[in-house]
């Protein structure tokens, strides 16, 4: 479904992916671990098309489309979803005309009649559920005022009413008590399906005990370096990094 | 030679003025007519060397002939009245009033023509008419004070509440009309009004509104003062409001600025009681090369006491906004708090907006702020909406709503609050 080759980007001149090669299947999920500055964050910025990044070289297919040709609003629109390390606040835009207008500019963009009042709050009413997002949070502003835990919430309420093919969590567990990590982990298993796939990119191995990747990938120095099965986050865990740095050097 | 010069293009100006016969007045009010009249002897038109006028240049206002057209109005447009809102309704077409147009509901309370006071509520009209005001000083108010057409009186007695909200629409109308419109508002004691005041075109050209209001709020009164202006493209205004607080009172007032090719508001408000609560909003959405400018003077006579100003801009193409407010805090005002913030967003390179709030505190046991900020929308709220399939422009269209939306808080008319929500959305549209 997704296919990355070769993608080398830069911020401000400075080259931080430095050909990296991904391949995700449908009902997948990647676990992508590596340590700071290796380019897990900027991997998730290139792919929702954030203005700063540049690509040099490289394609990232999705579904036969090269979605970096597009404008963010269209990857959106052609399945893809970032769930923000730093969800930003935006006092005044409340949530619900902000996802109403999501959905309908999407339902736009493939051609179809916008969602009737009814049907969207239906809709609002039983994903709020999936991570028990009280009405009050989902009908106010966009994240003013949230907690940190309310925030990442948030985002997987977002992804639940857009039911995105590809989702992309950057280090959605950072800051999270464990209660409301395994809120969050329980909506994206909710969601889990034959049909999409994801990318969790993370930081700590503990976010993969509730979501169980299917493959663990180690990016460093802009390239995945090392990929297994989920055992593999167990030992990165246990051991840090630095065997693999020594290795990749050997 | 260039004294005789301003002084000829002074006349001029003035001489529209006078084109209008005198009105038959009591001879009190023929006195305060008088000295406005040799007021305006010694008073000239200010230039931008003036530092109350200095970024707003009234030649377009100055050069102009007008002429004072009576009309009589068909009907009101539906996008004039504020829907689902059950008001007072008093309707003037290029100053003069629209009998047929207006409906009193609330007999409790005297809603009047001023013309119509000058008789029937001589009294208030006598003892508060032109007294807050300083047509001594100011040449636009000496205009108004001399050769005003008629306007709104307003008497709520005391403990006597208007229980539907006084709606004033200003029609403006024709080629060159000079419209002068005077309104007196008196709340006395624990007396409550809320009055809406809308300025708006009916294919009016070249118009110029010299208007002033003159709003007393009483001990433990409440008082709201919206005013929604959309005078048209090539329509200027220039409004005075002079206001006045006493013990314990509450007024808040908004100024929604939706277009005019100038449009100078002055808010004066003098808070002379102790335990006063006071809210100043304003709105304005510029485009093509309108010019809006927004002074307030809020001035703290009295301890205990909370001022809130809020004002927000979105400024585009060659348009310019101009905000000065000033907030005094004299040495009796301890306890004072003041806030006070001016924001705009500049959404073109060839837009501008002067921005100068200002404190002077005088007392040393207050809490007093200010701040005023210019940028462009927020990108990385953008990024995040367009992230989630918003189209960038309706991304933009959200932002900018919900910026100019924050400062519709404070309007108590739930009916006024969506229609002005709807005006910003379409506002925005153009955007």
């Amino acid at each position: 479904m997704l296919s990355i080759k070769d993608l080398h980007a830069s911020v401000e001149g400075k080259e931080i992916l430095k050909g990296l090669n991904l391949e995700v299947k449908k009902g997948e999920v990647h676990a992508i671990m590596g340590p700071n500055g290796s380019g897990k964050s900027t991997l998730a910025s290139v792919l929702a098309g954030r203005e700063d990044y540049e690509v040099t070289q490289g394609s990232v297919i999705l579904d036969n489309q090269d979605l970096l040709d597009l404008e963010p609003h269209e990857r959106a629109a052609e399945g893809l979803f970032l769930a923000f390390q730093y969800p930003v606040e935006i006092p005044g835009v409340s949530n619900i005309n902000f996802l109403k207008t999501a959905i309908n500019n999407i339902r736009e963009y493939h051609g179809e009649e916008p969602m009737t009042a009814k049907d969207f709050l239906k809709l609002v009413k039983e994903k709020q559920k999936l991570v028990e997002l009280s009405g009050q949070l989902a009908s106010r502003s966009v994240n003013e005022g949230f907690s940190g835990g309310e925030k990442k919430r948030n985002e997987i309420f977002q992804m639940a009413m857009l039911n995105p093919k590809l989702a992309i969590l950057d280090e959605t567990d950072s800051g999270l008590d464990i209660d409301a990590l395994r809120i969050v982990a329980n909506g994206v298993n909710e969601l889990r399906s034959k049909d999409n796939g994801f990318i969790v990119i993370t930081h700590y191995q503990r976010l993969l005990d509730y979501i169980v990747p299917d493959v663990v990938h180690v990016l460093y120095k802009g390239k995945i370096v090392k990929s297994g099965p989920k055992e593999l986050a167990m030992e990165l865990e246990e051991k840090g990094y630095d065997w693999l740095k020594e290795s990749e050097l050997a | 030679m260039s004294n005789t010069t301003a002084i000829s293009k002074k006349d001029a100006f003035i001489a529209n003025f006078m084109k209008r016969p005198k009105a038959d007045l009591s001879s009190n009010h023929q006195s305060i007519r008088e000295e406005a009249l040799q007021a305006l002897t010694i008073l000239d038109l200010p230039t931008s060397r003036d530092e109350y006028w200095k970024y707003t240049r009234l030649t377009s206002i100055t050069k102009q002939e007008y002429h004072h057209i009576e009309v009589k109005l068909d009907a009101l447009q539906d996008e004039w009245k504020v829907e689902g809102l059950e008001a007072n309704l008093m309707v003037f077409a290029n100053g003069y009033y629209q009998p047929h147009l207006s409906n009193i509901i609330d007999q409790n309370v005297s809603i009047l023509t001023l013309d119509q006071a000058r008789i029937e509520a001589y009294d208030v009209v006598d003892k508060h008419f032109d007294q807050y005001v300083n047509a001594q000083n100011e040449i636009f108010t000496a205009l108004n004070t001399a050769f005003n057409h008629t306007g709104v009186f307003v008497h709520v007695s005391k403990n006597e509440v208007v229980e539907h909200p006084i709606h004033i629409i200003d029609v403006v109308q024709g080629e060159s009309a000079l419209v002068v419109p005077r309104n007196l508002f008196v709340v006395d004691q624990s007396a409550k009004a809320q009055i809406i005041h809308s300025i708006v075109s009916n294919g009016g050209e070249k118009a110029f509104v010299n208007g002033v209001s003159e709003i007393v709020v009483g001990e433990n009164a409440s008082v709201e003062y919206q005013m929604i202006q959309t005078i048209g493209d090539t329509n200027q205004q220039i409004q005075t409001t002079q206001v006045t607080q006493a013990n314990n009172s509450k007024f808040t007032t908004g100024a929604f600025t939706f277009n005019g090719q100038l449009v100078r508001n002055n808010l004066n408000i003098l808070v002379e009681g102790t335990g006063c609560e006071t809210h100043l909003n304003g709105v304005y959405l510029l485009d093509g090369k309108m010019h809006v400018d927004n002074h307030s003077v809020v001035d703290h006579l009295m301890p205990h006491c909370e001022s809130n100003e809020n004002y927000k801009g979105v400024i585009t193409d060659k348009a310019t906004g101009v905000f000065n407010g000033k907030v005094f805090v004299r040495p009796d005002a301890q306890k004072i708090n003041a806030f006070q913030s001016n924001q705009n967003i500049l959404l073109s390179d060839d837009a501008t907006i002067n921005s100068k709030p200002e404190l002077e505190i005088y007392a040393d046991d207050v809490k007093c702020s200010h701040g005023s900020t210019t940028g462009q929308l927020n990108q990385e709220g953008l990024f995040y909406l367009e992230s989630r399939g918003v189209k960038p422009q309706e991304a933009r269209k959200l932002m900018i709503n919900a910026f100019a939306d924050e400062a519709l808080s404070e309007v108590g008319v739930d009916t006024l609050k969506e229609k002005l929500e709807v005006m910003i959305a379409d506002r925005c549209q153009q955007f």
